[in-house]
């Protein structure tokens, strides 16, 4: 069905309105052929580049109706590039808006029907309803009380408007600070590592008679497993501000054994630490599904990382890997717990979405880094999930769940993953 | 990677420095640096864990990692100031911003940055220490 406020002869009608002689009975055709009760126009001023109500017509839609709700509900909405001369104004209008809805038609010279344009339609007003005081007849004084008490409500709207906007903003930049300064953190340990390693070494070889092979080759490998966690760490921080600016990693899913998986980075980490045992539980055997084996050694490494990390006195740091069965869905499940210091209870809620946009979090989690941020961005776009649990002093506990076989695909055999 | 090394050339004279930090690699590697120039060494991957350890051993100096779980820098300082003294002097490391003014309100003599020399580190130590 096309409605007629879309057609060439409303088009014209249109430009039928800028001739002050004419307009009464352009108006009244144009709101006969689309069949609309109320005709409002708006003309953009060519000196101050805003939207005015053109004389003659109301200014307010039926009803006391707001601009935004009309113009972002309308759904018969056209935008011509036409040029309408308006001698009136001095100006030729270029563009020319149309929004019909629920028997109003609102035109808008030199406008687009677009929800934006609300605001200075209804800024704007109060201040035409004021010119046209001045040239036209005085208003009452309740007419003009009107005016002012709107102009001040409106004013009041605007200004909350803006506050609440300024507040967001705020917040926004407080998350991307709290981004900025963790992911320095985070580059700037591995990096005093691996600054630190070297420079022991060289005083070691400018100090001594002998080199200590034994000690060189520890220091060197310390080093060299240093660059590739730094190294995986700026992708995952690269990863991280792309999917908070919306655009979300593309995983490449394989054929992968979860409990392959966790055995070998369980090693490893077991190869960075003497205080610590890692112990790998897989009682059910291989777990096979499809995902994406590198990004997924990521997140279990970082949760490695932290047990480790928060775990100072030693102790048994346990990944168990199995399988649920929830309705007619299979989940892999790992579970990487410790006991160690644990986690603040106020801190739990945020530990996976600090640097999510519109988080209101106070503050920073010391030394957590990014890593549990970027873990959840990735289980998540698996279709899994994953989720905490700890106290101070009782260590903590962290649990993903991935989906196996998601559309119903059979799950390969263990054996085709391994040797893939 | 052993947590406690034996001190190398320290004996009991020798002024015992704690180094404050949750990443095990910088605590390694600051403890060997500093040994080897002969200091004896403690050390702490959070604040309870540096008070408990410097409880037998009263600390000449600590090197304090301001970005800590659980206890923050500020609080680590404060508790091991009420139990050694005031006038335990502390060196701050700071990995983000602001590290002069962290060094400041902490009250500590000097202060270093991430990636830090190790040079520069013992050269710190070595003038706080002498100047006692």
């Amino acid at each position: 069905m096309t409605n007629p406020a879309l057609d060439a002869q409303s088009l014209s009608l249109v430009a039928g309105l800028a001739n002050p002689a004419r307009r009464r009975d352009a108006a009244s055709a144009l709101a006969t052929h689309i069949g609309a009760d109320d005709l409002i126009v708006f003309v953009r001023d060519p000196e101050i580049g805003a939207l005015l109500a053109a004389p003659g017509f109301q200014q307010t839609l039926p009803g006391g109706r707001a601009w935004r709700d009309f113009l972002t509900t309308c759904t018969n909405t056209r935008h011509h590039t036409a040029e309408v001369p308006w001698p009136e104004m001095g100006t030729v209008v270029r563009g020319l808006g149309l929004a019909v809805d629920d028997g109003a038609v609102l035109v808008l010279l030199g406008g687009s029907p677009h929800p934006a344009e609300a605001e200075a339609l209804g800024l704007l007003l109060p201040l035409v309803a004021a010119a046209f005081r001045d040239e036209r007849t005085a208003l009452s004084a309740a007419a003009q009380a009107t005016v002012a008490r709107q102009a001040a409500a409106q004013a009041r709207e605007l200004a909350e408007r803006l506050d609440s906007a300024r507040r967001e903003l705020q917040r926004e930049l407080q998350t991307r600070e709290d981004f900025l300064a963790s992911a320095s953190h985070d580059l700037k340990n591995p990096l005093t590592s691996i600054r630190g390693g070297a420079q022991l070494l060289r005083r070691h070889v400018e100090r001594s008679d002998e080199v200590d092979r034994a000690r060189l080759t520890r220091v060197l490998s310390q080093i060299e497993a240093i660059t590739a966690q730094l190294a995986s760490q700026i992708d995952e921080m690269l990863e991280m501000t792309r999917y908070r600016m919306g655009r979300p990693v593309d995983l490449e899913p394989r054929t992968t054994d979860l409990l392959e998986l966790a055995r070998r980075v369980a090693d490893q980490h077991q190869q960075a630490t003497e205080q610590h045992v890692i112990r790998v539980d897989g009682d059910h055997g291989s777990i096979v599904g499809r995902w994406d084996a590198p990004r997924l050694e990521r997140v279990v490494g970082n949760l490695l990382n932290n047990a480790v990390k928060y775990s100072p006195e030693g102790g048994a740091i346990v990944v168990t890997v199995a399988r649920e069965r929830e309705d007619a869905a299979e989940w892999a499940v790992l579970t990487v717990r410790d006991q160690g210091i644990g986690i603040p209870k106020d801190d739990l809620p945020h530990i996976f979405d600090r640097f999510q946009r519109s988080r209101t979090v106070v503050g920073r989690i010391a030394g957590t880094g990014i890593g549990l941020a970027a873990a959840k961005q990735l289980v998540e776009q698996h279709g899994g999930s994953i989720a905490v649990d700890s106290a101070p002093g009782r260590g903590s506990s962290f649990t993903i769940r991935l989906p196996i076989a998601a559309d119903g695909a059979e799950p390969a055999r263990p054996s085709e993953a391994i040797h893939q | 990677m052993t947590n406690q090394p034996r001190p190398v050339g320290a004996d009991d004279q020798s002024p015992s420095i704690l180094v404050v930090d949750d990443d095990p690699a910088i605590r390694q590697i600051v403890s060997e640096v500093l040994m080897e120039e002969g200091f004896a060494v403690t050390t702490a991957a959070d604040g309870l864990q540096a008070i408990r350890r410097s409880a037998d051993q009263p600390p000449a100096l600590v090197i304090l990692d301001m970005t800590l779980p659980l206890m923050n820098g500020y609080e680590v300082a404060a508790a091991l100031r009420a139990a050694h003294g005031r006038a335990l002097p502390i060196l701050t490391i700071t990995a983000d911003g602001g590290a002069a003014a962290k060094a400041q309100r902490v009250g500590a003599f000097a202060y270093l940055r991430k990636p830090f020399d190790l040079d520069d580190l013992v050269a710190a130590v070595q003038r706080c220490l002498q100047d006692d």
